[in-house]
């Protein structure tokens, strides 16, 4: 199931796909070295930080990747 | 995946069902990421800053793929690492990655430690990854990224 390149998808894509690496890059490194200690120590706050940096990463995904099922993907592990 | 493991977590005490299930989570994770990143990253084209940072992106998704090796050999081979408990809890995932990265950028504390054979080849197996890839791969994407400046 791959996005169009004349939808709205599809031009994000041509503009945002460098910038949008670097955007994951941060979002991971917040996900491992941040929110998962500070869920191991009990803080239930980052439970929902977590998931909202994991929806975030997951529209990452489907702006760079222009597929839904790579996107869906990512919403299977983090859902 | 997440949600049907939750729900189990509520049915009933949590099981080593649960954690295969967070673990096949990871992996599918690590590989499809690993899969359009790598893709945005080597696609024809100048190499930008945000391309070497994806390249990074990539390393630390081979210790997240490590980490669901880890925990899939852990729950298949009883004792497989010494010091890493295999509970389905919050601490898991923090000790989990903690483990992966010392074993990927070859640091090795010693508190966790693979004993048996098949934990000790993938960790090695992930040491070489994580001295190679940056030596190799990663300094080619910055050597590229250099030149296309002059």
């Amino acid at each position: 199931m791959t996005i169009g390149q004349g939808n709205l998808l599809g031009t994000l894509r041509e503009r945002y796909s460098d910038p949008l690496l670097t955007v994951l890059t941060a979002l991971l490194l917040f996900l491992m070295f941040v929110v998962a200690p500070l869920q191991a120590s009990g803080i239930v706050v980052f439970q929902a930080v977590g998931v909202f940096a994991a929806l975030a990463m997951m529209t990452g995904v489907l702006i760079l990747s222009g597929s839904a099922i790579a996107a869906l993907r990512c919403w299977l592990r983090f859902q | 995946m997440n949600v049907f493991v939750i729900i189990l977590r509520l049915r009933g005490t949590p099981s080593a069902f649960d954690l295969h299930m967070v673990a096949a989570a990871w992996l599918v994770l690590s590989i499809t990421l690993g899969a359009v990143v790598g893709r945005a990253v080597f696609a024809p084209g100048a190499v930008t800053y945000h391309r070497i940072v994806g390249a990074v992106l990539l390393y630390l998704l081979i210790a997240l793929g490590f980490v669901a090796l880890f925990a899939f050999v852990g729950l298949l081979i009883p004792k497989a690492f010494s010091g890493l408990v295999l509970e389905d809890n919050a601490t898991f995932a923090s000790s989990a990655i903690y483990f992966s990265f010392v074993t990927l950028t070859t640091v090795g504390y010693g508190d966790i430690v693979p004993v048996h054979p098949i934990a000790r080849s993938l960790c090695n197996l992930e040491a070489i990854c994580g001295q190679l890839y940056p030596a190799t791969l990663l300094a080619r994407i910055v050597t590229l990224e250099v030149a296309s400046r002059h």
